[in-house]
């Protein structure tokens, strides 16, 4: 009896582990394998390493070839983007120096602009470059980046602002307003340039009967307060304010176009900002070079304006005027969904920046585009909105256009700009390693190469070194 | 009434391999093997009268036998090699299959009753209840790895809100093994004994993956806190979670491995 239960237990040994080899060898035909188990084989295990700062790795495994040797490694790594937490896998060879393939798994970045992370045309944009990657046209190496190659040489700079890098032509330059705005004066500024700098700037208005508000002020006919600095002590400050500082990027405006940037200045500067830009454009070499362009605006009334605007031959082919709020909102979306609404009936403000924009395309400048001193303007047919803000950052960006400075003043995202997706840089100037951001997506694009360069100098500096 | 099959084995396995459905179907088709492999051991090792040699035996055949048999699997079939971590688990696991066994070897210097004889677990007694445990600890892979990953066997089938990563972490499988064996225990109409201490199953686990990381102190100093935090937590869960109306149900789960579960997501925060 005994034998027999012996014999019995052999037999069904034998049964189960013929059905348990079926089996394991059936899972493993049908398991798809670019997916490593998590917990299981393959996997390598974190303990000991530590996460910091926004990018984390949540898992790495070793990628193998059908005969079992190592073909590289799978990092899962979370990026830190602008909606939020950007969950991608990269893939590196065994040395860890090339990447074979990006795959984002997860993101929650603004539909139509850093969603195109996702794009094959951004993605494949990574496979076979070598480690550290970073962002064509940035010239700043990422954290990880630097790290891992301390003794690369630095891009060239490019983080100046467009008036340094800008060769200024001499001459003087006048720029003025037209139509006798509400207030019934055309404003002129004139901007001298000699040896590449600004030396003189002159503010000055004029009304219909041809008298100077200077002149005016000086005699005390245009009064505005009684003790307070006349109207020409203070244009005279902030065209001085100007010559000191060689640009208008120091002047931060209000909505009312006021500024408490300038000592003793209370009256509203936006025109007078926009003629000096205007001067500079025209004394800036006239081609505009390709590229995508950004400027931002300071915050005002809770919303941040962007301005993207696409070069193409040397023209201007799209412009793009948003503006986002503390959550990150963009006011074209909440504009188009009703959720920014103005006043019933009116064209909603998403469609009243489109119709400036194209007015900037069709005129190739901001030149038609006369202000009041509140800042609107009659030029642009259903305008009724401020666009002093608008035409201030258009005219930066073709100051920024006319040196080819494609850095952008945020490194928030910002609308794409439309039609094309205009690569930032010229590939043929790309240095090994870089990569075309998604055109008005900076914070997504860097968030995916900062995500890249984390996973690597993890492979480096943990994988290989265990 | 008895278990009879290795409840610390099986809810160390389910802790450490019901992530994937593809790890379940490895781990519990060699496990059920090395079970298989323990009980003709056993019936060989009746033969020889000192019961100190035949658990002997039993507990160096059957972790090494584990240990052989995955890393061969994994080695020439899988063409993966089994994480440290994971092999000394599956050693411990296998350990547990010897205690198992070694406990139903008669002491030689004692006469027993005639009865005990009599109810000595035959192989269709283990097998019967192993074989729900090995079904239960694949619908657990199953489950667990569609709600990580939205598929099976590593193809996503969907992405939908439910689906989370956690469900493939540690404490999601100290839930899944709770469940996991308390539906078991429903099947075979059975409840955890005295004799079983869910400490076994969890303290090597704590011991390998710790909850938390203390970095600030000495490495040694901060492991063996980090250590026991969560054994403190469980201990006191053994000693003082009791319920005052304790259904036949509740009885039948085994509330630690519940109550671990818990301790590694609140302890995870840290």
């Amino acid at each position: 009896m005994k034998n027999n239960n012996k014999l019995t237990g052999i037999i069904t040994l034998a049964v189960v582990a013929v059905l348990a080899v079926v089996i394991i060898i059936g899972t493993n035909i049908l398991t798809k394998k670019e997916n490593a188990p998590s917990n299981g084989a393959g996997s390598i295990d974190l303990t000991g390493y530590t996460n910091t700062g926004n990018i984390i790795i949540r898992s790495a495994s070793e990628v193998k070839a059908d005969d079992g040797s190592l073909e590289g490694y799978l990092v899962t790594v979370a990026s830190k983007g602008f909606g939020g937490d950007i969950y991608m896998d990269v893939t590196f060879d065994q040395t860890g120096d090339t990447v074979k393939s990006l795959v984002v798994n997860e993101h929650k970045e603004t539909e139509g602009y850093g969603s195109k992370i996702t794009e094959e045309a951004f993605l494949s944009q990574f496979s076979g470059l070598t480690a550290p990657v970073s962002l064509a046209g940035t010239g700043n190496s990422t954290e990880s980046a630097a790290e891992a190659a301390p003794t690369e040489a630095a891009p060239a700079e490019t983080t100046e602002t467009a008036n340094e890098t800008v060769a200024l032509a001499d001459g003087t330059y006048v720029a003025e307003t037209k139509g006798y705005e509400a207030n019934g004066y055309n404003d002129k500024v004139s901007l001298t340039i000699a040896g590449g700098k600004i030396t003189e700037v002159v503010w000055d208005a004029y009304n219909e009967a041809g008298e100077l508000k200077s002149v005016l002020s000086a005699d005390g006919a245009y009064e505005m307060t009684k003790d307070g600095p006349t109207w020409q002590e203070q244009a005279v400050a902030i065209a001085d304010f100007v010559v000191q500082n060689q640009s208008t990027d120091a002047i931060a405006m209000n909505d009312e176009g006021k500024t408490d940037s300038v000592s003793g200045v209370s009256i509203s500067v936006n025109t007078f900002v926009s003629l000096v830009k205007q001067c500079l454009l025209q004394a800036s070499p006239k081609s505009l070079q390709d590229g995508t362009y950004t400027a931002q605006g300071t915050e005002s009334n809770g919303y941040t304006g962007i301005v993207t605007l696409v070069v193409e031959n040397g023209a201007i082919t799209s412009v793009v005027w948003d503006a986002k709020d503390a959550k990150g909102e963009f006011k074209s979306y909440l504009s188009s969904t009703g959720k920014y609404v103005m006043v019933e009936g009116n064209p909603t403000w998403k469609e009243q920046a489109d119709a400036l924009a194209a007015f900037v395309i069709e005129n190739q400048s901001t030149g038609g585009i006369v202000l009041d001193e509140q800042g609107k303007t009659d030029s642009v047919a259903g305008v009724s909105i401020s666009v002093n803000e608008f035409v201030s950052l258009t005219e930066e960006c073709l100051t920024k256009a006319a040196s080819g400075d494609t850095s952008s003043d945020d490194p928030g995202e910002t609308p794409a700009a439309t039609p094309t997706e205009t690569p930032s840089t010229d590939n043929s100037e790309k240095a090994p390693g870089e990569i075309d951001g998604v055109s008005g997506a900076t914070v997504s694009s860097t968030a995916v190469v900062d995500g890249i360069n984390k996973a690597q100098s993890f492979i480096k500096d943990f994988v290989l070194k265990k | 009434m008895k278990l009879k099959y290795p409840i610390e084995s099986f809810a160390l396995l389910f802790v450490i391999a019901s992530d994937t459905l593809r790890n379940s179907l490895v781990y519990g088709s060699l496990f059920l093997v090395l079970l298989l492999c323990g009980f003709v051991i056993r019936d060989f090792c009746e033969s020889l009268n000192a019961s100190l040699i035949q658990k002997l035996i039993l507990w160096i055949s059957l972790p090494s036998l584990t240990y052989v048999l995955f890393n061969l699997v994994y080695y020439y079939i899988l063409k993966e090699v089994i994480t440290p971590k994971n092999l000394l688990l599956l050693l411990v696991s296998g350990g547990y299959l010897a205690m198992f066994y070694a406990s139903g070897i008669k002491n030689t210097s004692k006469t027993l009753p005639q009865e005990i004889t009599e109810t000595e677990d035959t192989l269709w007694d283990i097998l019967k209840e192993s074989l729900v445990v090995y079904f239960i600890f694949i619908a657990a892979g199953a489950v667990r790895e569609i709600l990580s990953n939205g598929g099976l066997l590593g193809h996503t089938f969907f992405n939908t809100f439910f689906i989370a990563n956690t469900f493939e972490s540690l404490l999601s499988g100290f839930l899944f093994a709770g469940i996991g064996l308390s539906l078991v225990h429903y099947i075979i109409n059975k409840g955890c004994s005295d004799r079983h201490n869910s400490l076994w199953v969890v303290l090597p686990i704590i011991l390998l993956y710790q909850p938390f990381a203390i970095e600030n102190i000495n490495e040694i100093i901060g492991f063996f806190i980090s250590a026991a935090v969560p054994i403190l937590f469980i201990v006191s869960v053994q000693k003082r979670l009791t319920f005052s109306c304790t259904s036949q149900g509740i009885k039948k789960i085994p509330i630690e491995l519940v109550s671990m579960g818990f301790i590694y997501m609140i302890l995870k925060a840290f």
